[in-house]
């Protein structure tokens, strides 16, 4: 399991990665999908979750559609048209960052301008 | 397999009673609590232990912290807009009473018409009464609001 400091920054794109290969997705599905995909590594909490979701839903970045299952309601989530095109700006923005971390994590020591 | 009415009805009260309030996201946890609860009905496991496995999953603490956290995320924008407004209307009530007094005080020396100061009061006053003290009761009694439905 990752730090929360780590998962904090992630949430986000991951969510919308998710939802840009899925038609539509609920929260709980959303849960399981991330923790299967990251082999148990990472586990979305719902405290993280739904707010992140309904906050999306409230900027227009997400549209849900609501289901009847049984007696109950099912929220499922897809992105919007304003939404796929923030997912592209957001995953290409941490991808960059990514290999930026990348390129320090695995600079040798000494290799930078400033060191006395 | 779907949940009884009975269960269904303990679920959504497990939820409300713990304090989610918020329509929307009272249907996506009762969603989320079913799904695990069906989910270990389905592996043999009977509703009443399944149910508190899911309460541990999901603790009160937990539906508080979802109720705050999403009452943060869906009301910060208008909480930051109305924040501003107060900085905004208290500043320019000072600034206006201030160069009101440079006006009334040293208007005679400079040859400056004493009038404009009396506007400048005036301007002042209205500022003061009718922007930043309506805004800061406004925002004031909204946090109020909230205090009391937690």
């Amino acid at each position: 399991m990752y730090s929360k400091e780590l998962l904090k920054g992630t949430l986000k794109p991951i969510i919308l990665k998710l939802l840009s290969d899925n038609e539509r997705m609920y929260g709980y599905e959303i849960v399981q999908a991330v923790k299967q995909l990251s082999s148990g590594k990472i586990v979305i909490k719902e405290g993280s979750l739904y707010p992140l979701l309904h906050s999306l839903a409230k900027e227009e970045v997400l549209e849900t559609e609501s289901v009847m299952i049984g007696k109950r309601v099912r929220k499922y989530y897809r992105l919007s048209k304003k939404g796929k095109k923030i997912t592209i700006e957001t995953l290409t923005e941490l991808h960059g960052f990514l290999e930026t971390i990348q390129q320090i994590i695995h600079s040798k020591d000494g290799n930078y301008a400033f060191k006395n | 397999m779907h949940l009884k009415t009975d269960e269904l009805q303990l679920i959504q009260h497990y939820v409300v009673q713990n304090g989610l309030t918020i329509p929307e996201v009272q249907e996506d946890i009762v969603d989320h609590l079913c799904c695990i609860i069906e989910n270990k009905v389905g592996e043999g496991i009977d509703f009443e232990r399944a149910f508190e496995a899911a309460q541990q999953l999901i603790s009160k603490n937990d539906i508080q912290q979802i109720q705050e956290d999403t009452l943060y995320f869906l009301t910060i924008k208008k909480q930051l807009i109305m924040i501003k407004a107060i900085f905004i209307t208290a500043y320019a009530s000072v600034a206006f009473l201030v160069i009101g007094i440079f006006f009334v005080s040293f208007g005679y020396i400079l040859n400056l018409p004493e009038i404009i100061g009396f506007a400048m009061f005036l301007a002042s006053a209205s500022i003061f009464c009718l922007g930043f003290l309506p805004t800061l009761f406004l925002h004031n009694y909204n946090k109020y609001v909230e205090r009391i439905k937690a």
